[in-house]
Order: structure tokens, then C-alpha cells, then sequence
């Protein structure tokens, strides 16, 4: 008989056994990997998306394990309530205004997980408590406040992630200003900017303009005066030639047969006449004077009478458009044969 | 045509529910089997030797090169993608909860399934189930139930030596190619196996091994007079294993994944 027929009993026993004890060595290992017989504190807290988190995720402080999550609801207000528990190991960090944080990798693999930050108080948060997390303002108040034990992430590309958006943000606000300078320097240049360095190209270009037409104006005259001046050195010329000859200006004026020397040997004749007509002219004048002392005083009145034949004038234009405004009176006054008027200047003539 | 339909939907449901008493009969027989001094205790230890222990080796081989492959796989190409944790996960969920009971329901349906429902078969074509019964020995006791209970209990058996060879001696065949901290690897290999996956695995073994073993011995006892019926319904009996054993695997997969 073959050894396993006669010893079939035995070696089905031995199967059994050992099958046995290895499921029995697995549960038990399990059980103490898993913690089956280790005490729990369970929490529970609150996030704005449940993207990222999953039953059984672990719970890590600065990358040990301490804890996982248990249960993922999502409430009636649309916020994601998350049971979790920390190992009795660690509970002692479980203090006072403790947060967590909820990390998800932004290219979709590696860097996620449930961050537990502790608070700085030594104060234990209890069993079944609540703990904020930084998605909502109180969880970041406590972070602020610098009442938690935060260090600086060490995800590279989480940080590298974070720093481009500020830097992406830089560059488009110096992008956008560069713009805006390269606008307002081309404005500045066209002379259309409202601003000092505008206004003064702007009048600089005036300036310019108005120099040139002065420039064109000045040489006008300057030409003008050039030409003049030619003209008189000329004529300096032929006085001064008819002064140096002999039988020139200078020896008619000096002959005493001559008009000058009858003139001013008429034993005061002329002087008279001229002393004579100057008396006239000055009671002439006097008259005048008085006359306009009296136009003086009567300006004010002068000045009111315009201004009523003002007034009257455009009183009498006003009732003129009203009566020529008015359908029933539109064309009630008769045709009237114009009398043309006996004063009439030489300027008013036909030609 | 209208009567051909007729007669054949009227012998399905007889046939239906033959097999439904006789499933009903082997269970009512199965809580009896262990009460008072059995004949087929005998038996049932060398269908738990020939099913269960002889089959091991098999096993052993397939879930070591299949864990080797995936751990091999694991820690070479995941780490890529910073997903190196998952090679457990992936570990678990084939070796303990997919593959695992499938191919050993399926090992042991082309084994003892096969034989089981020959056996049998050739047990009705020599009249040697009309002599137990003239002997006062119940065929269903001494024939059916040892296998039922044999297969059942040694695809159980044999589910954990897969998972076994599969989870823990597939980590010594990687050290000769990628050597991994034996520490590390067993500490979260722990963790990522939840008992939900144990029991699910132990379900479906159970569940396999009713199924092989009772479509085994009812396609075994359908054989009539001739001996040529006997491969017919040990073809039979290993389509019918394999259909409701893919179905059962399905619907307790299902369970898992939305319970």
C-alpha cells in the first residue's frame, strides 16, 4: 500500500492543522498590524470637497502614520464630514487648536494624504471631539494666529505648484504695467497724454509752431527793412556827394539872394501870421474841451438811453416775431409802398 | 412544434427540480453524516487526501509564480508612477480575493470534478448503486455526501495554501530577482489585508466547492444505462461547474464592492 493511502488519515490531519494555524498566524498578525486590540480616539471634522479623501486613508504627522479615516459623508449643507481615529500611541499630539489639511496632488499622482497638524497648547482635545481643518476660516485663523504646529510643506511639487502661481500673477502685473508705460510713452510722445511731461511736448510743439511763423515773419521784415536801408545809404550817398559839390544844395541855401534868406528877413511877418493862427487854434481847442467836460458829465444818461432803445428795440423785435408767429394774424397788415429815405451817404450810392 | 416546446419546457422544470431535491436530499444527508459511526468517513478523508493534499503542489507552484509576477511587476513598474504602495492592494486583490478561489475552483474542477463525476457514472452502468442499496447503504450518504463535504472542505484548505503560498511564498522566489525589505513588505502587507477580504475569499470557496461537488455527483448519478453517457455528463458537469461557479464569483464580487 503507498505511504499516503496508509497514512491518509494523518496526512489529511496535518493538512488540516496547518491550514488552520496559517489562516489562525494570518488573523493574528493582522490583528495586531491593523491594531484590532489597541484603543482608538476617534474625531471627526469638516472639508469643502471629499476629492482625494477615501475610507481607510492614513492620517499623517510629519509622515508617520497615526491614524485613518473611517467614515466620508457628505452633508446637507454641501460640506464633507470625515470620522476618522488616532492611534493611542500617538494621542499625546492631539492637543488644542490642532487642524488638519487635506493635500491633494495637483498632478493627480503622489503627494496626497490627510496632514494632522498639533496645536501648541497642551491641552488634549478629548475623545469624539471635532477638529477644523484649513479649508474653512477657523482652521486657518488657528494657522494665522500661529497657534499650531505647522512647518513648511516638504512636497517639492506641491511647493513648486503654489510658488508658480504667485510668480505667474508678478509676471502678468509687470507684463500688464510694461503695457501700460509703453502706451502712455507713446501718448506722451504724440503729445495727447494728460500728463506734466504731455502737456510740456505739447507745448513745446506750440512753441515751435509759433517760433517758426514768428522766424517766417521776422524775415519778411527783415528783408523789407534790408531793402529799406539800401534805399537810404543811397540816398546818404547822393546828399552827402551833393553837399561836397559847389554849386550844390548847401550854397543855394546859403545864397542871400535866395527864398531861405527872404523868409527869415520878412521883419517878423510870418512869425505874426503863425502866432495868430495859433490863438485860434488854442480857443478852438478850449471850446472842445468844454464841450467834451459836458459829453462827460452827460454819459450816464447817454449810457441809459441806449439801453432803453436797446430794451424797446428788442421788445418791438419781439412782438414783431409774435405777431408773424401768430397764424391768425400771419399776413393780416397790408403791403405799404417803402418811402426810401432822403439821407442817404455817399457810401449807400449805386455804382 | 408547439407540443415539442411544450414537452421540453415541462422536462426542464422536472429536471430542475430533481436536481433541487437532490441538492436538498445531500444537504439533509450532510447534517446527518457526522452523527454515529460512518462507512464513508473513509472515503471522505481520501476525497480531502486526493482532492485537497495531492492538489497542493499544483497550487503551491501557481501561487508562487503568480504572486512573483505580480511583486516583480509591482515594485518595478509602480514606483514610476509613485504608486509603489499598490502593489499590495494589487497583490491582495488577486491573489486572496479574485484569482485566488477562481483558480483553484477551476484546478480542481479539471481534477475532482472530472473524476468525481466519472466515478459515479460508472458506478450507475455497473449496477453498483442498485448493490448498495440492496446492502442497506444509502448511495447518497456513501457516494454523494463524503464528496460534498471533501470537495467543499478541501477547496477551503487548499484556498488558504493558495493565498499562503501566494502572499508570503512569492516574496522568497522575488528575492532572487528584486529583493525587497522582508520587514516592510510583511508589515504592509498586513495592513492592506482587511478581514473583509479573507471572508470574501472564504465564501467563494465555499461556494465553489458546493458547486463542483454537487454538479460532480448529480451529473455522475444522471447516468443511465451506457457507458458512453459518462464523458457526456462529465462535460456536463464541468460546463455546469464552471458556469455557476463564474456566476456565484460575480454576484459575491458585487456584494463586496457595493456593500
Amino acid at each position: 500500500m503507498k505511504f499516503h493511502i496508509r497514512f491518509a488519515e494523518q496526512i489529511v490531519g496535518f493538512f488540516i492543522l496547518i491550514a488552520l494555524l496559517m489562516i489562525l498566524v494570518i488573523i493574528i498578525f493582522m490583528g495586531i498590524n491593523q491594531r484590532w486590540f489597541s484603543k482608538d480616539y476617534h474625531f471627526t471634522s469638516r472639508f469643502l470637497s471629499g476629492t482625494g479623501l477615501s475610507v481607510g486613508m492614513p492620517l499623517k504627522l510629519k509622515g508617520f502614520k497615526i491614524g485613518s479615516v473611517d467614515k466620508i459623508e457628505l452633508n446637507d449643507d454641501n460640506t464633507v464630514e470625515v470620522n476618522f481615529h488616532i492611534f493611542d500611541t500617538y494621542y499625546s499630539k492631539v492637543r488644542k487648536n490642532s487642524v488638519l489639511e487635506l493635500s491633494v496632488s495637483p498632478i493627480g499622482i503622489g503627494g496626497s494624504g490627510l496632514l494632522f497638524y498639533p496645536g501648541v497648547s497642551k491641552e488634549l482635545i478629548p475623545d469624539m471631539s471635532f477638529i477644523p481643518s484649513l479649508d474653512f476660516t477657523r482652521g486657518k485663523d488657528l494657522v494665522k494666529r500661529g497657534m499650531v504646529d505647522k512647518p513648511p510643506s516638504n512636497d517639492t511639487i506641491l511647493n513648486i505648484v503654489n510658488e508658480i502661481g504667485p510668480l505667474l500673477t508678478n509676471i502678468n502685473d509687470a507684463v500688464v504695467s510694461l503695457n501700460e508705460l509703453l502706451v502712455t510713452v507713446n501718448k506722451t510722445f504724440n503729445g495727447t497724454s494728460t500728463g506734466p511731461v504731455g502737456d510740456i511736448v505739447d507745448k513745446i510743439n506750440k512753441l515751435t509752431g509759433q517760433f517758426n511763423t514768428l522766424l517766417a515773419d521776422a524775415t519778411g521784415k527783415i528783408d523789407t527793412i534790408l531793402g529799406n536801408t539800401s534805399g537810404i545809404t543811397a540816398n546818404l550817398k547822393t546828399t552827402s556827394e551833393g553837399l561836397t559839390d559847389t554849386k550844390g544844395l548847401v550854397t543855394k541855401l546859403l545864397d542871400p539872394k535866395g527864398s531861405i534868406s527872404k523868409l527869415l528877413n520878412d521883419n517878423f511877418e510870418l512869425y505874426n501870421q503863425i502866432t495868430g493862427i495859433l490863438s485860434g487854434v488854442q480857443m478852438t481847442t478850449d471850446e472842445l474841451k468844454t464841450f467834451t467836460g459836458y459829453i462827460n458829465n452827460s454819459r450816464p444818461q447817454i449810457s441809459e438811453l441806449l439801453e432803453g432803445s436797446r430794451e424797446a428795440l428788442q421788445k418791438g423785435k419781439d412782438v414783431l416775431e409774435a405777431l408773424r408767429n401768430n397764424p391768425l394774424l400771419k399776413g393780416g397788415v397790408s403791403e405799404q409802398a417803402q418811402q426810401p429815405t432822403t439821407f442817404r451817404g455817399y457810401r449807400e450810392e449805386d455804382f | 412544434m408547439l407540443g415539442t416546446l411544450g414537452r421540453w419546457f415541462i422536462d426542464y422544470i422536472k429536471g430542475q427540480l430533481y436536481a433541487l431535491g437532490f441538492f436538498f436530499k445531500v444537504f439533509k444527508a450532510t447534517i446527518h453524516f457526522f452523527k454515529g459511526k460512518q462507512a464513508g468517513k473513509k472515503v471522505l478523508t481520501m476525497q480531502i487526501l486526493f482532492t485537497g493534499f495531492e492538489t497542493l503542489n499544483i497550487i503551491a507552484l501557481i501561487a508562487m509564480a503568480l504572486g512573483a509576477v505580480i511583486i516583480i511587476q509591482g515594485v518595478s513598474l509602480l514606483p514610476q508612477f509613485g504608486q509603489r504602495e499598490l502593489t499590495f492592494p494589487i497583490l491582495i486583490t488577486i491573489i486572496t480575493r479574485e484569482l485566488g478561489p477562481m483558480l483553484c475552483a477551476f484546478i480542481i474542477i479539471a481534477r475532482s470534478g472530472t473524476a468525481i463525476a466519472t466515478e459515479i457514472g460508472h458506478n450507475v452502468v455497473s449496477h453498483e448503486i442498485e448493490a448498495y442499496i440492496a446492502s442497506g447503504i444509502d448511495p447518497l450518504t456513501y457516494l454523494a455526501v463524503p464528496r460534498f463535504i471533501g470537495v467543499t472542505v478541501s477547496l477551503l484548505l487548499l484556498n488558504i495554501y493558495f493565498n499562503f503560498f501566494g502572499l508570503i511564498g512569492s516574496f522568497f522566489i522575488t528575492q532572487f530577482i528584486e529583493p525587497v525589505q522582508a520587514s516592510d513588505y510583511f508589515r504592509k502587507l498586513l495592513s492592506y489585508l482587511r478581514p473583509e477580504d479573507i471572508l470574501s475569499s472564504t465564501l467563494k470557496s465555499l461556494a465553489f466547492g458546493i458547486i463542483i461537488s454537487l454538479s460532480a455527483t448529480y451529473y455522475g448519478f444522471k447516468v443511465e444505462q451506457s457507458s458512453t453517457e459518462v464523458p457526456q455528463m462529465v462535460i456536463k458537469a464541468v460546463g455546469a461547474s464552471f458556469v455557476y461557479c463564474i456566476l456565484v464569483d460575480a454576484v459575491i464580487t458585487l456584494i463586496y464592492y457595493t456593500r
